[in-house]
């Protein structure tokens, strides 16, 4: 229910937390319920912990389906 | 490098002691030793030498402008500054907004029994480096000794002596529809610089407190745009005090453009992170200005040209209607309030 | 070219000056008033700092609705939280927002009658409260107290208690317990439509909550009329999904789309999910004035019991206090305004006598609360007209 950002990975520390870059610093991050997680990954911050990764792809479909709303086409169904 | 650490050197307090002692206070043989081997030393001013009760002062003329401010604040020392350089340039730009030429400074310590020689000697060092760039004098002040658990290291009162040179008015009663808002630089620096060092909160950044005198760089704006109206130093309660302060029972109200607010980098993400609003943070060397319309580019232009003014921007103006309101505009076309803040901010729960 | 994910691409106002377009079109379509309501204080938030309810045709109402976990806390945990922190030897840790918000035990020697304590009153008679800003501070700071116990109280929704779970199933310290308070949403979606005065044909579903929860639970809404898309909370985010409900709606076809799909899957966050239920069970809780709900709190499974405040200080908390019958002070309509079936401005005391410095009830007093956005950003007026 809350404000969750997208930061980028910038070191993997264990199998469950990372650093993340946030501004010119960097930040904790708990990552433990994120498969695999990557340098260069982005990931969905809450409170200290990353609810979700985001990729570039999602993005795109995302943006994507955005347009369809301006276009006026029936969205597809989502699975 | 902070200023701080530049340039002067004084003789170190009497080796006698590392932290701060009861009797330090107490009027005696060792008041008089950190007076004299301390505070005297360091400000090195024509009246400390003298240690008369009361500095006798030249008077340049003009209107005389006074101001005091105090400050206890945690952590003591926070990138970009101390409570040393924060007493000093918060009593001189208090005197500089209202147009005057800061002069004359007093400085009254209360140390907490216990509290460490060292690092009050850095804060005196630092004190000496602001008043300095600021070309201001240290003229008089007073140390006082409170129990251990009674302070929190120490307290600092400062008060200050400007004058205003002959045809200067600046007042929000000058304020009128159509004038330019603009600010010197970035907003809610100090806040998010000073939260970074709070227990609980682990975070480094290039960011820092923007903690400065800014009356060198207010005499360039008068300079060049003599007509300016109003200035304000945004402090707590960031630009949404400040404005609001400005339009309270006021015959006209107050528009900022959200997205011409100049913001760090590091106060964005941190502050949207923490879920803390940058135009409610704290500031210590910004400047809210009011100026005709026809001479806010020059004014603009004045600041950009000064070492703490590179990214200044317009940010608004004064408007007709709604009357007694400070509001947002953004991007999107859309308005909202911009609210007298309440208290504290505290990160929210998410 | 920047990322497609970057928040700027979602903030952009040309984007949202075609998005404004297309919902006036849809609603014009539409031809009738329409009410969408939203469940997530931040969402509201956001509504109020980009002002996004002016850039709305006037046949469309976003309304809010139980989207604050603060202010949906039942009294009794709050009175536990406070009389915990007035136990000796307890440090109780807790979110900066619920610091301030009232129970329900009197406080005595104020002006104005039926004045409740909170976290804070406890501070000033003495108790230890600190402000954490996440479930791990608070376990560190068990860790830094080996002398002390260290209470977490334990507010917030699906994302806040999923961070929980996570905690306890690595490892907490044994001073460390927590007061269960948290709540799921999901439940209370299938209250509100049945609530008399509730008429609304389209709902926004929280963002980050169902990155964790998945979409299918809201799948029943569509069923009873209620065209339903997931919103992130950027300008862009929220209009799309406005223009997707508005889209269901002019053509008749209800589901749940979503409208966030770079950040949610539909079947959500299977680990986290998984993790949430090895240490929580669903269990029925009391939202504060509107109704016990089946299945919305979550209680710790026997393997995590020993970390229950509850069963750990039984003892204290056996104590009785004394604690007003009413759920909110008197005058305080936050429990509609929660439900959504009032504003704030249908409350005769909101930005009167019920102000941030002064609140009456939760929704004043929390961030997320739908009384104190409509007041910091001057939500209810008129839309804003300039003369320069």
């Amino acid at each position: 229910m809350c404000l969750g950002i997208p930061y980028e990975v910038i070191e993997v520390l264990d199998g469950e937390s990372c650093l993340v870059r946030v501004g010119s610093g960097a930040q904790h991050c708990f990552s433990g319920l994120v498969d695999s997680v990557e340098v260069g990954d982005w990931l969905v911050v809450h409170a200290g912990f990353a609810v979700e990764k985001i990729t570039e792809q999602d993005a795109q479909e995302n943006l994507a389906l955005i347009e369809r709303y301006l276009l006026g086409d029936e969205p597809r169904e989502q699975t | 490098m902070s200023k701080s650490e530049a340039v002067v050197t004084s003789p170190k307090p009497t080796r006698r002691y590392d932290t701060v002692r009861l009797s330090h206070g107490s009027g005696g043989k060792l008041t008089l030793e950190l007076i004299t081997e301390l505070f005297a030393a360091t400000f090195a001013s024509e009246p400390l030498r003298e240690l008369t009760d009361a500095a006798l002062l030249a008077n340049p003329g003009g209107r005389i402008a006074f101001a005091t401010d105090s400050h206890a604040i945690k952590p003591l020392f926070f990138p970009g500054g101390d409570i040393g350089r924060l007493a000093v340039a918060g009593t001189v730009n208090d005197l500089a907004v209202m147009g005057a030429r800061p002069r004359y400074l007093s400085a009254a310590f209360i140390l907490e029994e216990g509290f460490s020689l060292e690092a009050l000697t850095r804060i005196v060092v630092s004190m000496k480096a602001t008043a300095d760039e600021a070309g201001i004098a240290i003229v008089c002040g007073d140390t006082k000794v409170v129990e251990r658990g009674k302070g929190d290291g120490v307290f600092i009162n400062t008060a200050g002596l400007g004058f205003i040179p002959e045809g200067r008015e600046l007042g929000p009663q000058r304020v009128a529809a159509g004038d330019v808002l603009l600010v010197n630089g970035t907003l809610g620096d100090h806040g998010i610089a000073v939260m970074s060092q709070r227990e609980g909160f682990e975070l480094t950044l290039e960011l820092k407190s923007d903690v400065a005198p800014l009356n060198s760089l207010i005499e360039a704006v008068l300079a060049a745009a003599p007509g300016t109206k109003f200035m304000r130093d945004i402090t707590r309660g960031g630009l949404a005090a400040v404005a609001n302060e400005l339009v309270l029972n006021k015959p006209y109200g107050v528009r900022i453009f959200d997205y011409q607010v100049p913001i760090h980098h590091d106060v964005a993400e941190y502050s949207e992170m923490l879920g803390i609003d940058p135009l409610l943070a704290a500031n210590e060397g910004k400047l809210l200005i009011a100026t005709p319309p026809a001479q806010a580019e020059a004014a603009l232009s004045a600041m950009r040209q000064h070492p703490l003014g590179r990214q200044a921007a317009i940010i608004g103006d004064v408007v007709k209607k709604p009357q007694g309101m400070a509001l947002i505009e953004t991007a999107y076309g859309s308005r909202r309030v911009l609210e007298m803040p309440i208290e504290e901010q505290l990160p929210r729960i998410c | 070219m920047k990322a497609a994910f970057v928040p700027e691409q979602y903030k952009d106002p040309a984007l949202v000056a075609r998005l404004q377009q297309r919902i006036a079109e849809l609603a014009a379509k539409i031809g009738r008033p329409v009410k969408i309501m939203h469940i997530c204080g931040t969402h509201e938030h956001e509504l109020g700092r980009y002002g996004l309810r002016d850039l709305l045709p006037e046949s469309l109402e976003l309304l809010a609705g139980p989207g604050c976990p603060v202010c949906v806390c039942d009294t009794e945990y709050i009175d536990q939280a406070i009389q915990l922190a007035l136990t000796p030897g307890v440090i109780l840790a807790s979110f900066g927002d619920m610091l301030a918000v009232p129970g329900a035990i009197p406080l005595s020697g104020e002006r104005r009658g039926d004045v409740r304590m909170s976290l804070l009153d406890a501070k000033a008679q003495g108790g230890e409260v600190r402000a954490v800003y996440s479930a791990f501070d608070a376990a560190k700071l068990a860790r830094d107290h080996p002398d002390k116990q260290v209470v977490f109280f334990s507010v917030g929704f699906e994302t806040t208690v999923v961070a929980v779970a996570a905690l306890l199933k690595r490892g907490v310290p044994e001073n460390f317990t927590i007061i269960e308070a948290n709540y799921y949403t999901p439940p209370a979606t299938h209250l509100l439509p049945t609530l008399e005065g509730f008429n609304v044909q389209g709902f926004l579903l929280p963002g980050h909550a169902s990155a964790v929860t998945g979409l299918r639970i809201y799948e029943h809404l569509p069923e009873v009329g209620i065209a339903c898309a997931s919103a992130g909370f950027e300008p862009v985010d929220v209009m799309a999904a406005l223009a997707s409900v508005l889209t269901q709606l002019a053509e008749g076809k209800l589901r749940v789309d979503n409208a966030y799909g770079r950040v949610i899957e539909y079947d959500g966050n299977q680990k986290a999910l998984a993790e949430l239920a090895e240490v929580f069970e669903p269990c029925t809780i009391r939202w504060r004035g509107v109704a016990d709900i089946p299945g919305s709190g979550f209680k710790l499974r026997a393997p995590y019991r020993r970390y229950s405040a509850l069963e750990r200080f039984a003892a204290v908390l056996a104590v009785p206090s004394e604690r007003s019958e009413r759920e909110h002070p008197k005058g305080c309509r936050c429990a509609d305004v929660t439900l959504g079936l009032a504003r704030p401005t249908d409350c005769t005391v909101f930005g009167k006598l019920c102000t941030p410095d002064n609140p009456y009830g939760p929704c004043m007093v929390s961030h997320e609360g739908t009384c104190r956005a409509w007041y910091t950003y001057g939500m209810g007026r008129e839309r804003i007209y300039v003369e320069v």
